[in-house]
């Protein structure tokens, strides 16, 4: 089978979501840095779209792109003058941005490479049963049938209802776990962010070498 | 393995008591001190004492059971439980030195807090929550969140002195490169769940086989293993460790020496022991060069290092090498015989908790002399090799206690340092890692040459001219919690092994 | 298992620890008389409890001849099939060996309190010295081999501390660490060995007598093979290490700058003697490995030479001393590598006594030269201090070979073996000539000694001011100077105590536990094809027999007494006259002095000098290690220190014109840091994936 749509589609949203985190890492204004990354959100969301998941896209949108990123760039604009932007912290050095690609790419061959070498894994088929996601699995069980456009149409609609149900009960514990982590989250940044006492003469200074 | 059949009846909430009971004893801490003021400040060290304790009941009340939760992607087992009581303890102690520095009235002659924040105390918890699942998870998604659930309170704690620039770099930089490795840890879980399409380590078990070309899962496996390098500082993925450690409040260096590289060698051992031990063939080159070159480029560089907690950090690296051995003889062992539920963990498994056991208490136990060395208004102030000497006549206690942990970290006999090393290259050994044994060995000769140049400093020479920095060194009564139980378990594990174990000659694999 | 009173033992070693507790946290609160009672009091107690032993052992009907009694403490380490109890071993050796190193330890404590008198650490000093003794002690009753490295790593330890102990002294510093290094490297071969033992499925237990009785068993169908071979070549590095032989002998003449009872305690009881020990206490092992057994004779016999060669020259009257401690631990690694353990536990026990009394001598000289230690300055002093004199005498004799002293029956003893072991094998017979040649020096070295400090005329000022030592310093001379002397009528060679009619008491003590015939009569034989099959008949003979084991070593005995006794006396009379040829040339060499105003001599003189060079500076050993061995260690740090500053950009080294240089620089660098770290990570995920891809391609 030649190259499908899917593919195209993907390697066009991809792309662009890379090209724009590395816009984000490379402009000088944090206000464009903080709109690049909503475009990797948006990205990112029209990715889900394409795997079907219909919900988790909508959600990344709302959640991210919306309500995420608008608090994001309230502080920014709140804290940051245009020209604070430091330049000389900004640049960086060439040596490290040519290792970096260098290593990326290698990184890159070696995973896409990877792809090949397995043989079992085709851009273009649809996964086998061994290959089946547990949310997929389920339904293909319970439809005693190989995933069919019928199934598939069914986990579309299903698709909220399994994420909640999945949510709540096998992925209970790691759902859990997840409040803790954004807890401790929040109450690090409340601690880093509290004005610290003025800094200690020689003590903080140092040589900056040890 | 598909029964979709979940509810609150079905979990079973002994095995995760433990958790459950800190996570509550993390909101309690939380909220507490907006009630407390004055006197009252020590409940909230009191509220994370008795959590612990609880805690800690908790779990030895399910020794031997064996338990698991959520279709065996938490397992309470006698492996987790162990290394539970190891996190646990070592948070008790952590949280009894700093009370001192909480509360002002118990403070009498220490200076203005480093760790006056009451927040203190919910972030340790949420590490040690943080740890224990670690160590019990058997699912990838899980292991993931609770690689993340121990390190961003980590991040915080190594800022904790934001008097120090030190301190706010340390943090940073433990954040911005935790972010990049734990980028690594989700990709390559992500190609994992790709190849074999699942997340818990017994189905990774079944469905990788070592006659396959599964290129993907290996590249998967591969980046795994770089998060997990990331966490227990192997190189290449070290250069973190030093000035973080250096950067943040010694105890807290401590805490996290000791601590995380036990989490994470626990975790490593679970998915390296239960995951992909099939494939046993494929990675192990990989993991024989990670520890050959950990621990001699930890030894190497600990040798020039002046500032003693870069030169503990250095350490630590080296104590990661050592401990790769473990993973490796785990492999082989059990991608020989094949896991089967209920099996006892074999003397692989012991050695390295042995070794983790008599490593963490070494180390957590140097760091906290350095705090206790440390006048408390220069608490951001670097030890020195120098600065030490001469200890031995000025403050002999001090001196006998850390010449006894760097005895410990060296492998001298009757220190559980010793002992740990033996058996570990002994079994080694056995296992055929001839060579890597002799490397392993050279490598504890060199070290012994930069332990030793601390002893000498405090026991051969005399004293600076100038005024050194351990004058006066904090006369914080709370910091003996720590210093004492380290000592005594150092000892207790060199001298009278046996107790610990016949304890773990009983965990097995869990069911 | 029923109390015995050799349960007692345990005793021994806890009295020098708790000595050491004592001292090391009261200490310093103590009256000085009281540091002073307590110190040699433990030492005594265990003495006296070895004392209690050896009667008690001899007496016990169940202990005939070299039974050994294991006095259970606890269980120290049990893992799965592996258990390693803490338990004492009581036999011949062990008992020997105790007494040996509590008497002597004793006589140098008691020393001590005189020549510390005016040292204001001596509550330190004496803590240590306990530490030393009772380590010492767990390292020769330990009944396996962990429980000895345990005393292994603690003598090495002590030792260290001791010899470091004037840490104002930056040599004393440098030596303590020297001595600590190259012991370290001892104990790496020892460790390889252990776990190798540890590792092989013959060897179930550590337990020495496991070990020795596996051996038995495995040596039937591996005799010398490469395992045993391996094992028992690293426990000789770690013997070489422990015990000064080449090529770790380096350590031990700079050991003397630690108080002088230091040296005599190292020196003479303690720490140079563990390897000795531990190889005849591993007897058996090394049976089975003549190959092993010959490098150690060989090593021996050269160390033996070499170290000679160097004391000839030195000035310094420690120096000259800790040399011939170094040659004399040389022949008692020649005796047991010819086979003949008890000969060289034979002469480890007389070396104790004399080299104990030389240094203790040496030191009552330092003592009345106030703190002077070069020969060239002394002279006269003889009349100055005549009991130091009288008694340094006596051990000079001891360790000549003069006959009627102790060192000439145990050298003659080792002589005689190592002929004999060059009768079976000939190319032996080099060894005994270059052991002879060495006798030789040995007197010249000691006389030269004598003459220098002793006679002649006083040099210096100095010299004509010294004076006698207190009596608590004499006193455990003349007590060493009496057992210098008669040490040696406990072994008389059978040639004289056979016509007198009375068996050898030390060999027919000793011969149990350290005997090496019962496995192979002609230990380097088979190595070599000569006559094979005849050994591996004994072997098998043996192993079968196994309980007759011991009576057949008592028939070895006698067949020892069989040698030839013409040949025995003309060995013992070329003994005594390279002894004595030694003598008269160290008084040759003294007299030159005056005689090397004639103008054809004093050339003939400065031509010798180019030898004395080089045997003053050692024969540039020291040099050589250093360019070897110190100077790339110090460039292999370099590369660590670059590696450092390029990977981590920023790492302290300690240098301050580092800091001026690079200060710059690292500042402007701090933020790009955590960006190469980043990369670091990424290299090494990188790395990771193609290393486990290319695992699996090669598989």
């Amino acid at each position: 089978m030649a190259i499908s749509f899917e593919i195209v589609f993907f390697g066009v949203f991809a792309g662009i979501a890379v090209i724009l985190a590395i816009m984000m890492l490379s402009v000088k204004s944090p206000v464009h840095a903080a709109l690049c990354l909503v475009g990797v959100m948006i990205m990112l969301a029209i990715l889900y779209l394409m795997l079907h998941a219909y919900f988790l896209s909508v959600v990344q949108i709302v959640v991210y792109a919306g309500a995420v990123m608008v608090l994001f760039l309230f502080v920014i604009m709140f804290f940051y003058s245009p020209g604070a932007s430091d330049p000389s912290r900004m640049s960086v050095h060439f040596t490290h941005i040519a290792g970096a690609i260098i290593l990326a790419v290698i990184l890159l061959a070696v995973i896409t490479g990877s792809f090949l070498l397995s043989g079992n894994v085709s851009l273009t088929e649809k996964p086998s049963a061994a290959q089946m996601t547990d949310i997929e699995k389920p339904i293909a069980e319970t439809s005693e049938a190989p995933l069919t456009e019928e199934t598939s149409r069914m986990i579309e609609k299903q698709n909220p209802q399994l994420v909640g149900r999945m949510l709540f009960t096998k992925y209970l514990l790691p759902f859990e776990l997840t409040s803790l982590l954004l807890l401790a989250a929040m109450v690090g940044a409340v601690v880093l962010a509290r004005r610290s006492p003025p800094a200690e003469a020689g003590s903080a200074g140092g040589d900056g070498n040890d | 393995m598909t029964s979709m059949e979940f509810s609150p009846q079905t979990i079973d909430f002994t095995a995760i008591m433990p958790i459950i009971i800190i996570s509550a004893g993390i909101l309690v801490t939380l909220l507490l001190p907006f009630a407390a003021k004055g006197r009252a400040k020590i409940i909230n060290p009191l509220v994370a004492l008795i959590v612990l304790l609880a805690a800690f009941i908790s779990s030895a009340r399910i020794w031997d059971l064996g338990r698991a939760s959520f279709d065996g992607m938490y397992t309470a087992d006698n492996a987790t439980l162990f290394a539970s009581f190891i996190f646990i303890i070592v948070a008790f102690i952590t949280v009894i030195a700093i009370t001192a520095r909480y509360c002002p009235f118990l403070r009498s002659p220490d200076g203005e807090g480093l760790f006056a924040s009451p927040e203190v105390f919910p972030l340790m918890l949420t590490v040690v929550v943080g740890a224990i699942v670690m160590s019990a998870s058997r699912n990838l998604i899980l292991t993931f969140l609770a690689i993340e659930t121990l390190s961003i309170p980590l991040y915080v704690l190594a800022g904790m002195n934001l008097s120090s620039e030190r301190s706010k770099e340390a943090s940073l930089k433990y954040f911005l490169t935790g972010a990049f490795a734990s980028g690594f840890l989700a990709y390559g879980i992500s190609l994992i769940y790709g190849a074999v399409g699942k997340l818990g380590y017994h189905a990774i078990l079944d469905a990788c086989s070592p006659t396959a070309a599964d290129y993907t899962l290996y590249a998967g496996l591969a980046l795994v293993a770089v998060g997990f390098g990331f966490k227990v500082a192997l190189v290449p993925f070290h250069a973190w460790v030093p000035d973080v450690y250096q950067g943040s409040p010694a105890l807290i260096s401590g805490f996290m020496a000791s601590l995380v590289k036990a989490a994470g060698f626990t975790a490593i051992l679970r998915f390296f022991g239960e995951g992909i031990v099939p494939l046993y063939g494929i990675w192990w080159v990989a993991i024989a060069i990670i520890a050959a070159l950990t621990m001699t480029v930890g030894n190497l560089m600990a040798l020039n290092q002046i500032v003693l907690k870069r030169l503990l950090a250095y350490s630590s690296i080296a104590h990661a090498g050592y401990l790769l051995l473990a993973v490796l003889i785990i492999g082989k062992e059990w991608s020989e015989k094949g896991v089967t539920a209920g099996a006892p963990l074999g003397d692989a498994m012991q050695c390295a908790f042995f070794y983790l056991a008599g490593y963490v208490f070494a180390i957590i136990g140097s760091f906290a002399i350095i705090w206790w060395l440390t006048p408390s208004d220069k608490e951001g102030a670097l030890l020195e090799i120098d600065d030490v000497r001469g200890l031995n006549d000025r403050h002999p206690l001090h001196a006998a206690l850390f010449a006894l942990f760097l005895f410990s970290l060296a492998g001298f006999p009757i220190t559980a340092g010793f002992l740990g090393k033996f058996f570990l290259f002994a079994s080694a050994l056995s296992h055929g890692f001839i060579l890597l044994v002799v490397f392993a060995l050279l490598n504890a000769v060199l070290s012994a040459y930069y332990y030793l140049k601390i002893i000498v400093a405090m026991y051969m020479k005399s004293a600076p001219e100038h005024a050194s920095l351990c004058e006066e060194p904090s006369p914080n009564p709370w910091i003996y919690a720590v210093v004492w139980t380290c000592t005594l378990a150092t000892l207790w594990l060199g001298i009278i092994p046996a107790s610990i174990l016949g304890l773990l000659g009983s965990v097995s694999v869990g069911g | 298992m029923e109390m015995n009173l050799l349960d007692l033992v345990g005793l021994a070693i806890a009295f020098p620890l708790l000595g050491t507790l004592i001292l090391g946290l009261f200490g310093r609160f103590m009256p000085r008389i009281a540091v002073s009672i307590i110190a040699p009091a433990t030492v005594g107690l265990s003495f006296i409890i070895g004392l209690i032993t050896l009667f008690v052992y001899r007496t016990d009907s169940a202990l005939i001849g070299g039974q050994p009694y294991v006095s259970y403490l606890f269980t120290w380490i049990q893992s799965g099939d592996f258990t390693a109890n803490f338990s004492l071993l009581i036999d011949p050796l062990s008992i020997t060996m105790m007494l040996i190193v509590t008497g002597v330890s004793f006589i140098i404590h008691v020393y001590s309190i005189g020549y510390m008198a005016h040292d204001k650490d001596h509550a330190r000093f004496f803590a240590y010295l306990n530490l030393f003794v009772g380590a010492m002690l767990i390292l020769v009753l330990a009944s396996s081999l962990p429980v000895m490295f345990i005393g292994w790593e603690g003598v090495g330890l002590c030792s260290y501390l001791l010899i470091g102990f004037w840490y104002e002294k930056a040599s004393a510093n440098i030596a303590g660490m020297k001595a600590f290094v190259v012991n370290r490297i001892g104990d790496f071969g020892v460790l390889i060995a252990m776990f190798m033992l540890f590792a092989s499925e013959n060897f179930v237990s550590l337990e020495f007598l496991d070990i020795n009785g596996a051996a038995r068993i495995f040596g039937e169908t591996n005799y010398n093979s490469p395992f045993i071979i391996a094992v028992c070549l690293f426990l000789f590095l770690g013997a070489t290490g422990k015990s000064a032989q080449i090529p770790l002998y380096i350590w031990l003449p700079d050991a003397m700058e630690g108080p002088t009872p230091v040296s005599a305690l190292i020196h003479a009881a303690t720490m140079v003697t563990a390897g000795v020990y531990m190889l005849a206490r591993l007897n058996v092992l090394f049976s089975i490995a003549p190959t092993a057994m010959l490098v150690v004779a060989v090593i021996g016999c050269a160390t033996a030479f070499f170290a000679a060669t160097i004391a000839l020259s030195q000035v310094d009257i420690k120096r000259v001393l800790a040399y011939s401690t170094v040659s004399q631990l040389g022949y008692m690694f020649l005796a047991c590598g010819v086979g003949a353990f008890w000969v060289g536990i034979f002469h480890l026990m007389t070396h104790a006594f004399f080299k104990a009394l030389l240094f203790l001598g040496a030191g009552s000289v330092i003592h009345g030269m106030s703190d002077d230690q070069d020969i060239r300055n002394m002279g006269g002093l003889a009349k100055r201090m005549p009991v130091t004199y009288w008694t340094f005498l006596v051990a000079a004799l001891a360790i000549a070979g003069v006959p009627f002293f102790s060192g000439f029956f145990s050298k003659d003893e080792i002589l005689a073996s190592t002929f004999w072991f060059g009768a079976e094998f000939p190319s032996g017979k080099i060894l005994y000539v270059i052991a002879l040649i060495t006798a030789f020096m040995t007197a010249f070295y000691m006389f030269r000694l004598v003459i220098r400090t002793f006679l002649g005329k006083p040099v210096t000022e100095k010299a004509k001011k010294a004076h006698e030592s207190p009596r608590v310093m004499t006193i455990p001379l003349i007590i060493l100077a009496v057992l210098a002397f008669v040490g040696g009528y406990v072994a008389l060679p059978h040639v004289i105590s056979g016509p007198l009619g009375y068996s050898n008491p030390l060999e027919q003590f000793l011969k149990p536990a350290a005997q090496t015939y019962q496995i192979s009569e002609h230990p380097v034989g088979e190595a070599y094809g000569v006559a094979s099959a005849e050994y591996v008949e004994t072997i098998e003979g043996v192993s079968v027999e196994g309980e007759d084991v011991i009576h057949e070593a008592a028939g070895h005995g006698e067949d020892e007494a069989h040698h030839p006794a013409d040949i025995s006396w003309y060995l013992i009379l070329a003994s005594i006259v390279f002894a004595g040829l030694g003598i008269w040339g160290a008084y040759l060499y003294f007299r030159m002095t005056d005689w090397a105003k004639l103008p054809a001599l004093s050339r003939l003189i400065r031509r010798l000098q180019i030898v004395n060079d080089w045997s003053l500076k050692k024969w540039f050993v020291d040099e050589l290690y250093q360019y070897t061995i110190v100077e790339p260690g110090k460039v292999l740090a370099q590369i660590s220190l670059i590696f450092d500053q390029v990977v981590v950009d920023g790492i302290v080294n300690g240098t301050a014109g580092f800091f001026a240089f690079v200060g710059d620089r690292i500042r402007r660098f701090q933020t790009g840091i955590v960006r190469e770290y980043a990369l670091g990570i990424l290299l090494g995920a990188v790395s990771v994936v193609i290393i486990v891809f290319i695992t699996r391609m090669v598989l």
